[in-house]
C-alpha cells in the first residue's frame, strides 16, 4: 500500500509558520545538504497531495523553475519532480488548476486518499498545507511524517498539530546547519 | 565561568506541561544509554536552580526518595546538591540545604555564574525557564524531546521578544522514544 508521507519544518516550539504565515525563520538555513536528502525523498514519491495555499504559491514558483536553465542541477531534479509527479490539489473553492499533471480532488479527503492509497505507485508527499495536514491527522491518514526541526524558537504562529498525537521516531539526522530531521511513524503503521 | 544548563521534558511541539499542568504525555521508562546520558550531563553540577512552583513539588519529593534505602546516587544528588530557588512571593525558606533568591533573576544568576564551583542544572518549570530563556541566560539546553505532540500547554518560549536561533550541539534518538537535542546559544 502506498504511504503518505508529510514532510513538515516546524521551530523548537513546533510552529510550521509565523502568526501571519512567515517563514523568515528557516530561510537562512537552506543549504546543499538539506537538498540533497529532500531531493531523494522526493524521488521515493511519485504523487504531491496539496492544498489550496499552497498550491497557489507553488504552482507559479516550481513552473517558472523549470524554464530557469540556469538552475543547479539539485535544484532542476527537484523542480523537474515538482512538475512532472501527479498532484492532487484540495480546495473547496477553486474551479480549476493549471499546472501540469495537477488535478483537484473531487471527493472529500477521506475517500480520495483511500482511492489513492489502494492505486498503484509510489509514496505521496505533503509539503506545506497546514490545513490539509490538520484535516490529514484528525482522520488518521498519515503513516510517515518528516519533522524538520529547526535551531530556532519563535514567539508565537501557526501549530502544526493542533492536538495530542503519539508517534514513533525510528531514525534522526542532523545537519550541519543545525536542522534536525526526525523520521517518524504514526503508531497505527508501525 | 560556570555553566548553566537547562534540562527539561518537552513535547514534540515544544510544551513542557498540558494547560492544566498534565505531565502524563512524559516518556518515563528511560531506558540505559538515557540514563547514562542524563548521568553524564548531571556529574558536573554541584548546584540545583528551580522556580518556586516546581521547587514545592521537587525538593519534597526527592527527598522522600532519598529516604529508600536502595535510593541511587543521582537520588541523592538531587537531595544534597546545594538548591536555590527564584520566588516574588515567599519571604520565609520553607527547606534546608536551599537558599531563596528574590532579586533581579539576571543579577542573580550572573552572581552565582561568578561564584566559584560545578555547573548550575535548572530544571524548570515553565515560568522559570521562560524567564532564563528570555534573558539568554542558558548555556547549554538539553530538551528532551517526547515521542508526542500535545496541542497545547505551557510554553518556555513565550515570552522571547525576538526569535531565538541556537546552535544544535548535538541530537541524540533513544530507543525509548524520547530524543535529546542539545543546544548552545547561538
Amino acid at each position: 500500500m502506498r504511504r503518505l508521507v508529510v514532510s513538515m519544518n516546524i521551530t523548537l516550539n513546533g510552529f510550521m509558520a509565523g502568526p501571519n504565515g512567515e517563514l523568515d525563520w528557516h530561510e537562512p538555513y537552506w543549504d546543499e545538504e538539506m537538498g540533497t536528502i529532500i531531493t531523494q525523498q522526493l524521488g521515493d514519491a511519485d504523487t504531491l497531495l496539496i492544498g489550496r495555499n499552497t498550491y497557489e504559491c507553488m504552482a507559479p514558483y516550481w513552473q517558472a523553475q523549470h524554464s530557469d536553465i540556469s538552475a543547479p542541477r539539485e535544484t532542476m531534479d527537484f523542480a523537474d519532480m515538482m512538475n512532472r509527479y501527479e498532484k492532487v490539489i484540495f480546495s473547496k473553492t477553486l474551479k480549476s488548476v493549471s499546472w501540469h499533471n495537477a488535478r483537484l480532488a473531487k471527493r472529500p479527503l477521506g475517500k480520495e486518499i483511500k482511492a489513492l492509497k489502494a492505486s498503484q505507485g509510489k509514496d505521496m508527499m505533503v509539503y506545506g498545507s497546514g490545513e490539509l495536514v490538520t484535516q490529514l491527522i484528525r482522520l488518521n491518514l498519515v503513516d510517515k511524517y518528516l519533522i524538520w526541526i529547526y535551531p530556532v524558537a519563535i514567539k508565537t504562529g501557526r501549530p502544526l498539530f493542533k492536538s495530542r498525537l503519539n508517534i514513533v521516531p525510528y531514525k534522526t539526522k542532523a545537519f550541519k546547519n543545525g536542522v534536525v530531521l526526525m523520521y517518524c511513524k504514526t503508531k497505527m503503521s508501525s | 565561568m560556570r555553566k548553566l544548563k537547562l534540562q527539561m521534558q518537552v513535547s514534540l511541539d515544544g510544551f513542557v506541561a498540558g494547560p492544566d499542568n498534565e505531565m502524563d504525555w512524559m516518556t518515563l521508562d528511560w531506558d540505559d544509554k538515557l540514563k547514562e546520558y542524563v548521568q553524564e550531563i548531571t556529574e558536573p553540577v554541584d548546584t540545583i536552580i528551580l522556580g518556586r512552583v516546581l521547587a514545592e513539588g521537587f525538593i519534597p519529593v526527592w527527598k522522600e526518595r532519598a529516604a529508600d534505602p536502595a535510593a541511587d546516587a543521582f537520588t541523592h544528588k538531587m537531595v544534597d546538591a546545594p538548591k536555590v530557588v527564584f520566588t516574588q512571593t515567599l519571604t520565609e525558606n520553607p527547606w534546608g540545604n536551599t537558599t531563596l533568591a528574590t532579586g533581579d533573576i539576571v543579577k542573580e544568576i550572573n552572581n552565582l555564574k561568578s561564584q566559584l564551583g560545578g555547573d548550575i542544572m535548572a530544571y524548570g518549570g515553565a515560568t522559570f525557564a521562560s524567564a532564563l530563556i528570555k534573558h539568554n541566560l542558558i548555556d547549554e539546553y538539553h530538551l528532551f524531546v517526547n515521542p508526542v505532540a500535545i496541542g497545547k500547554g505551557k510554553s518556555i518560549y513565550g515570552s522571547l521578544e525576538a526569535n531565538l536561533p541556537l546552535k544544535l550541539v548535538k541530537a541524540t534518538a533513544f530507543e525509548c522514544g524520547i530524543t535529546v537535542l542539545c543546544y548552545h546559544p547561538a
